[in-house]
C-alpha cells in the first residue's frame, strides 16, 4: 500500500517537473516574442541586407552577396564627412557635458537653498521631447530674434548666424546636444556623489586640504566609476546624433548640407529611392565604431582600477 | 601641547550636547574621553578637531586660541572610528596625502612615510589598497596617516570599537606604545571603562554633556567625585545600598545596619552607600550576612551576600571554606566605600 503511494507520488513529481520546465518559458514568452520580432529579427536582417547588393525591399531581389555596399559607403565622401562630423560632435559634447554635469552635480549636492527648484530645472530636459525642444532651440538660435543673440548683444557681441552660417552650425548643434544629455549625466553623477561617505571629506580637511583640492583628489577619484558609466552611455547616444540635428535645421543636415552625421546619412539613404543595402552597411559601420570605442573605454577603466590612480 | 577647554558649550537646535565644559589636558598625556553613548564625547572630539564649531566657550592649544580655526589649520591628526582610509589610494599614498598638502619635498616625504610605517608596523603593506587590509591593519595605517604630519594633537574616535576582542587588546597596547614613542598629546574617545582605565594617563568622564571628573584612572576609581563616576567605573559594578548614615552606622532602608569604616561621616539626609566588591573582608567582629550564591573566578570567589533585604556582590578569599547558604561575618574596608547624597549624587 505504502509502496504504491510512493510510486504515485513519484509520478506526480515527474509530471509537475515537466510542467515546471515549461512554466517559466510561458512567463518569458511575451517578452521573448517582443525581443525576437522587434529586435533580434531586424538586427539579423540588417546584417544580411548589408551584404546584399542592389537589394530591392519590395521584390526582395538582389544582384549578388558581397562587400559592395561597404566599399560604396566607405568611399562615399558624404559618409566620410558624416563620420568625421559625428566624431567631432562626440568629442566636443561628451567631455564638455561631463565637466558641466560634474560642476552642477557637485553644487546640487551641497546644502543649497532652493535645491528642489534647481533640481527640477536641471532635470526638465529629461522629460521633454527632443524634437519639440529642438524647435524651441531653433527660435533661441535665430539670428535676429533669438534670445541667445540678444544676450550676446548685451555683451556687445554682434549677432551670430548660428543656424545660417556653416562655421556656426556645428557649435549650435553641440550646444544643444550638451544641453540635451546634461540631465541624465547630472542625475547619475549626483547619485554617485550622494553615495560618497562624507567622512572622506572630513578626513581630507583634517589632513589639511580644502575646496578644489578635495574635489580633485577625493571626490573625482571616488566618482570615477560613475563618470566612466556616464561617459560610455553618452558616447554611445551621441554617436547616434540625429534627433538633435533634424529640428534645428528644418530637417536638413545643416544650412549647406555641411553637417552630415552618420545616422542622418543612413536616414538619407532611405529617403527618395531607398538604398537599403547601403543604409544597412552604414549602420553596421557605426555599430563597429561604437563597439570598438566602448571596449577601449572599458579597458582604460580597468587599467585605472588596477593602478588606483587618476 | 597643552589643551585648554574653557566653558565649551555645543547646542544642536534645542539640545545641548556639551554643556559648559572646562578642563585642561596636560602636554604629552594620553587622555581618555569616557562616557556612555550620547554623552557628547564625540561632539567634544569633533570640536577639538575643528569639524564642529563651538556654540560658546574657548579652545586653546598652548597659547593659541584655536576656537575659530578651521580643521586644516589646527594641525591635529584624527583617526576615525571606521578609519576613513581613502579607498582609491594605496597605503603609501594614504600616508603621503597630508604631507603632499604640506608640500613636503618628495625625498623627505618618502623618508617620513618609511619611518612612520615602520613605527606602526605596516612597512610590508605600503603598496596594498585599504580593501586588502584587515581591520587591525587599517587601524595602523589610519594612525600612521594621522601621525605622519607630526600633529600637535592626536585624536582617536572610538579607535577600538570595530575590532574583535583579541585585536582590541593588541591595538590598545599599540596605541599606548606609539603615543609614548611620539610623546604627542592624545585624546581618545571610548565608552569602555576598562579600555580607558588600562591605557590612559588621565580620564575625562562625561555624562549628558557635562564633565563629571577629570583625574588619573586610579584616582577616579578610588576616589570618585560622584555616584555616576563610582557606578561607571569598575567591574563588577559597584554595590549600592540606600539608607542613612548616622553616628558611625549606615541604616539601610530595609532595616539592617552596617558599621561604617569612617565613622565621622554623617549624612542626615537620605544617602547611598556604594561599596566595591573588593571592599568586603571576612572578620569575626563584622556584621552577619547570608551567602546566597557563589561563583569561582580564578584565585578569588565572588559571592552574592544578603544584607537584610539587599543583595550585594563581594570578592571573598577562597581559603575561607565558605559554602552557599552559610552565614558569614564581614566588615567593610575603608578603601572602596563611598557615601553619596541620594538626591544630588554628590559625594558626602
Amino acid at each position: 500500500m505504502s509502496k504504491r503511494g510512493d510510486l504515485e507520488r513519484q509520478t506526480d513529481y515527474t509530471q509537475t517537473s515537466r510542467l515546471s520546465k515549461i512554466e517559466p518559458l510561458l512567463y518569458l514568452a511575451p517578452f521573448m516574442i517582443g525581443i525576437l520580432v522587434f529586435t533580434l529579427y531586424p538586427v539579423v536582417n540588417v546584417v544580411v541586407i548589408s551584404f546584399m547588393e542592389d537589394y530591392n525591399y519590395l521584390t526582395r531581389a538582389f544582384s549578388r552577396l558581397g562587400l559592395g555596399n561597404y566599399i560604396n559607403v566607405l568611399s562615399n565622401k558624404y559618409f566620410i564627412q558624416a563620420l568625421s562630423n559625428t566624431f567631432i560632435y562626440v568629442l566636443l559634447v561628451v567631455p564638455i557635458a561631463t565637466v558641466i554635469a560634474l560642476a552642477v552635480a557637485n553644487t546640487l549636492n551641497q546644502k543649497l537653498k532652493l535645491a528642489g527648484l534647481f533640481q527640477t530645472a536641471y532635470f526638465l530636459p529629461m522629460v521633454t521631447s527632443v524634437t519639440a525642444v529642438g524647435l524651441a532651440w531653433r527660435f533661441m538660435f535665430n539670428e535676429r530674434l533669438g534670445i541667445i543673440n540678444f544676450f550676446l548683444s548685451l555683451l556687445r557681441i554682434d549677432p551670430v548666424g548660428w543656424l545660417t552660417k556653416a562655421e556656426w552650425s556645428m557649435p549650435a548643434l553641440v550646444i544643444y546636444g550638451i544641453w540635451n544629455i546634461l540631465p541624465f549625466t547630472i542625475i547619475l553623477l549626483l547619485a554617485g556623489l550622494q553615495s560618497v561617505n562624507p567622512m572622506f571629506y572630513t578626513a581630507a580637511r583634517v589632513d589639511g586640504s580644502k575646496g578644489l583640492r578635495i574635489f580633485f583628489r577625493i571626490t573625482v577619484p571616488l566618482l570615477a566609476p560613475t563618470i566612466m558609466l556616464t561617459t560610455i552611455v553618452n558616447t554611445i547616444s551621441s554617436f547616434k546624433v540625429f534627433n538633435e540635428l533634424f529640428p534645428l535645421f528644418k530637417g536638413q543636415a545643416g544650412p549647406f548640407y555641411n553637417l552630415y552625421t552618420v545616422v542622418y546619412f543612413i536616414y538619407e539613404q532611405m529617403a527618395g529611392k531607398p538604398r537599403l543595402g547601403r543604409a544597412a552597411s552604414a549602420a553596421l559601420v557605426l555599430f563597429a565604431v561604437i563597439f570598438i570605442l566602448t571596449m577601449l573605454q572599458l579597458l582604460i577603466q580597468r587599467r585605472w582600477n588596477r593602478s588606483g590612480r587618476m | 601641547m597643552q589643551v585648554d577647554l574653557v566653558h565649551v558649550t555645543k547646542r544642536f537646535g534645542g539640545a545641548t550636547a556639551v554643556d559648559d565644559f572646562t578642563a585642561t589636558l596636560a602636554d604629552g598625556q594620553l587622555v581618555a574621553l569616557l562616557g556612555p553613548s550620547g554623552c557628547g564625547k564625540s561632539t567634544l572630539l569633533n570640536m577639538l578637531a575643528g569639524i564642529l564649531p563651538v556654540t560658546s566657550g574657548r579652545i586653546r592649544f598652548d597659547k593659541d586660541d584655536v576656537t575659530h580655526w578651521p580643521p586644516e589649520r589646527r594641525g591635529v591628526g584624527l583617526v576615525f572610528q571606521n578609519y576613513a582610509l581613502y579607498p582609491h589610494m594605496t597605503v603609501a599614498q594614504n600616508i603621503s596625502f597630508p604631507l603632499e598638502i604640506k608640500k613636503t619635498p618628495k625625498p623627505e616625504r618618502e623618508k617620513k612615510i618609511g619611518e612612520i610605517a615602520a613605527m606602526v608596523h605596516v612597512e610590508e603593506l605600503l603598496n596594498r589598497r585599504p580593501d586588502e587590509l584587515s581591520g587591525g591593519q587599517q587601524q595602523r595605517v589610519a594612525i600612521a596617516r594621522a601621525l605622519v604630519k607630526q600633529p600637535r594633537l592626536l585624536l582617536l574616535d572610538e579607535p577600538l570599537s570595530n575590532l574583535d576582542a583579541r585585536l582590541r587588546l593588541e591595538m590598545r597596547e599599540e596605541i599606548r606604545r606609539v603615543q609614548r614613542e611620539t610623546g604627542v598629546t592624545t585624546v581618545f574617545v571610548t565608552h569602555d571603562q576598562e579600555e580607558a582605565m588600562s591605557i590612559s594617563d588621565q580620564i575625562v568622564l562625561m555624562r549628558d554633556g557635562k564633565l563629571q571628573q577629570c583625574d588619573p584612572a586610579q584616582t577616579l576609581y578610588h576616589n570618585p567625585a560622584n555616584r555616576f563616576a563610582a557606578e561607571f567605573l569598575g567591574n563588577p559594578p559597584i554595590n549600592q545600598l540606600h539608607g542613612k548614615a548616622s553616628s558611625g552606622r549606615f541604616k539601610l532602608s530595609c532595616g539592617a545596619e552596617i558599621p561604617l569604616p569612617n565613622p565621622a561621616t554623617d549624612s542626615g539626609r537620605p544617602a547611598i552607600m556604594a561599596v566595591r566588591a573588593e571592599a568586603f573582608a571576612i572578620d569575626d567582629g563584622g556584621f552577619p550576612c547570608k551567602v546566597s550564591e557563589l561563583f569561582e573566578i580564578g584565585k578569588e570567589e565572588m559571592a552574592s551576600l544578603k544584607i537584610g533585604g539587599e543583595t550585594v556582590r563581594a570578592y571573598l578569599p577562597l581559603e575561607g571554606g565558605i559554602r552557599k547558604g552559610d552565614t558569614v561575618r564581614v566588615k567593610l574596608k575603608p578603601r572602596g566605600v563611598f557615601l553619596f547624597d541620594e538626591e544630588t549624587g554628590e559625594r558626602i
